[in-house]
């Protein structure tokens, strides 16, 4: 599927820089974790940057199959939104990228400081050693709580 | 390795927990977790309340990895767990249920938001991931992890002030404040159950602006309501999550199509973060619920639940103790003061069993037909001095005939009187025996 099947609205909630969580899975199908902030959407491609200090498993994960998912929520108000993808390719930022990035993850910042985290342990929240993992998305699936978490949303 | 044990402020519900899962096509899958209940040093419970993405992923491949967050710093760990089992019923299930059906019952979803599952799982391996928060230069060094410490000489100096309360309003009293104290928070309040209908009614609180004595609240309505159906202590830490979570689950199913029913507000503070709520029961018997709360999201640590069981065992029985004395004898007539030239109205409203003054509620059910009997006799003969004994013998006041609560009513409309009009008080003189004082002239009428 293509990011154009992404409405504007939605497209503007996954962009604005909210709270971000990757998954990943190893050959065995043992999964993993990561944090990351993003999303950017081109034509026909994701990228979302990955924290890489607390993500050694899930780099390997990802070269080794190419495999994501990732959540991007809104803490203040629970809404999320899972994407999956898949044939991510992990590169270094672009120097715009590293702007971009700066921008989501205090974006981000903003978002839990909002629900009462206190602004010096969110400014500690580390986002200093990224890699950007551009992948083909395959699926685009509510996922705030309720019972319509893991409906299709595009 | 670090100890499950040592994480016990992450398994408090404040900061979202998030799971990864894979399916058997090996297409992970990411979703945020409502609750991570400690077990023991190698188990933890996932609470499940929808049929997901995760439930599928874990019948087919019982491997996840969760990311759990400490509360106060953010410090991440990363937990490899393996599926062992759900459960739908016992002791786990029932424990998770209850703070489901608190969320459900405060945020209109009574009946159909609830657990499905109680999920257990074996952690195979637990890391911390240091580099998640970096830590400033010149950082206090972070909290440690065990919070739980030995206040076996406050409980016992507490109890001891319980156990020998000579009235009841000195015992709610002395345990108010002294659980504060003990706590180190500043909200408690006590509700007296009324069995007549049923409801619970504030009577004693310390900490607030106002005492809020009278507030009502249904059994099973929110928090405080839910404690007393279920007769079980309840600790929500993260007020402010918990009820983020339970609005979002509750706009979710509003879009389902499901009936849901208004939020309950809260009785006590609005900007609480935590609240520990505990059922005081002698027997079958639900006397009332004692109700601590913090503006603190992190403010009740897992021994406090103990501690506070023990203590709010002991106060039930003081409660029913207190109720059970006989009244005293009469005391002589004390001399009446000069009445002062201003003027107070009560309305009597018999088919709302209400009592208002000057225009503006003051209190109703049982407390309203204590204070009509008590101004209307005090108006025909002059009377000011009454017993509880005769208010017992009174069938028209409609006390239950065994554990009528009265003393604990007595308190609530004394405190109405003291917020609503001070110039009318109700002074105990002694034990089971009290008088009705007055700065004003009175003016009764029954609508």
């Amino acid at each position: 599927m293509g990011a154009n099947l992404i409405d504007s609205e939605l497209r503007e909630f996954l962009e604005r820089g909210l709270v971000c969580v990757i998954g990943t899975r190893s050959a065995d199908l043992r999964p993993d974790w990561a944090h990351g902030v993003g999303v950017r959407f081109t034509k026909n491609r994701c990228v979302v940057f990955i924290e890489q200090s607390t993500a050694a498993r899930s780099i390997t994960n990802l070269r080794d199959n190419g495999m994501i998912a990732l959540t991007i929520c809104e803490p203040a108000t629970h809404r999320t939104i899972q994407l999956k993808g898949r044939n991510t390719k992990l590169r270094e930022l672009t120097q715009a990228e590293q702007r971009l990035a700066l921008r989501l993850a205090n974006t981000a910042r903003h978002a839990v400081i909002e629900v009462g985290i206190a602004p010096r342990v969110a400014a500690g929240w580390n986002y200093s050693n990224l890699v950007a993992a551009e992948f083909e998305l395959t699926g685009v699936f509510d996922a705030t709580p309720g019972p319509n978490a893991g409906a299709e949303v595009a | 390795m670090t100890s499950l044990r040592e994480l016990m402020p992450c398994f408090q519900g404040v900061v979202p927990a998030a799971i990864v899962t894979c399916d058997a096509q090996g297409t992970p899958n990411v979703a945020y977790l409502s609750h991570v209940y400690y077990l023991d040093d190698r188990h933890v419970a996932l609470s499940c309340q929808f049929f997901n993405k995760t439930k599928r992923n874990i019948g087919v491949n019982p491997y996840a990895c969760v990311q759990l967050k400490h509360p106060a710093t953010l410090e991440a760990w990363r937990l490899d767990a393996k599926f062992i089992r759900a459960e739908t019923s016992g002791p786990l299930f029932d424990e998770m249920e209850l703070r489901i059906q608190a969320i459900a019952a405060h945020t209109g979803m009574k009946g159909i938001f609830r657990l499905l599952s109680a999920d257990v799982y074996e952690v195979l391996e637990l890391q911390p991931e240091p580099g998640f928060v970096l830590q400033a230069e010149g950082d206090a060094p972070r909290p440690a992890m065990d919070e739980s410490r030995a206040e076996l000489r406050s409980l016992q100096v507490i109890s001891d002030r319980v156990v020998r309360a000579a009235d009841m309003s000195e015992l709610l009293k002395t345990l108010l404040v002294s659980l504060c104290e003990l706590f180190r928070v500043n909200h408690a309040m006590y509700l007296m159950h009324d069995e007549a209908d049923g409801r619970l009614y504030a009577v004693e609180s310390t900490g607030y602006d106002s005492s809020g004595a009278g507030a009502e609240v249904a059994l099973g309505e929110g928090l405080i309501g839910t404690v007393a159906r279920t007769r079980r202590l309840l600790r929500v830490s993260g007020m402010g999550e918990m009820l983020r979570y339970g609005r979002a689950v509750r706009g979710e199913m509003q879009r389902d199509g499901a009936e849901v029913t208004a939020e309950i507000p809260l009785p006590g503070l609005c900007e609480a973060q935590s609240q520990l709520a505990l059922p005081l029961v002698v027997g079958e018997r639900l006397l009332g619920v004692l109700a601590l709360e913090s503006a603190d999201p992190l403010a009740f640590q897992d021994w406090h639940e103990a501690y506070l069981n023990l203590l709010a065992n002991q106060a039930a029985l003081a409660i029913e103790r207190l109720g059970e004395r006989a009244d005293e004898e009469p005391a002589p007539e004390p001399e009446r003061a000069p009445l002062a030239s201003r003027r107070r109205v009560f309305t009597w409203y018999p088919k709302d069993e209400t009592v208002f003054c000057d225009g503006e509620y003051l209190v109703r059910n049982v407390p309203a037909r204590i204070l009509w009997k008590l101004l209307t006799e005090h108006e025909q003969t002059g009377r000011s001095e009454f017993g509880n004994r005769e208010l017992r013998m009174d069938d028209s006041l409609g006390l239950p005939p065994y554990k009528d609560n009265l003393e604990s009513r007595l308190i609530l409309l004394r405190k109405r009187l003291d917020e609503r009009c001070p110039d009318v008080r109700i002074v105990p003189v002694k034990r089971g025996r009290f008088t009705l004082e007055r700065d004003c002239e009175l003016v009764l009428e029954t609508r």
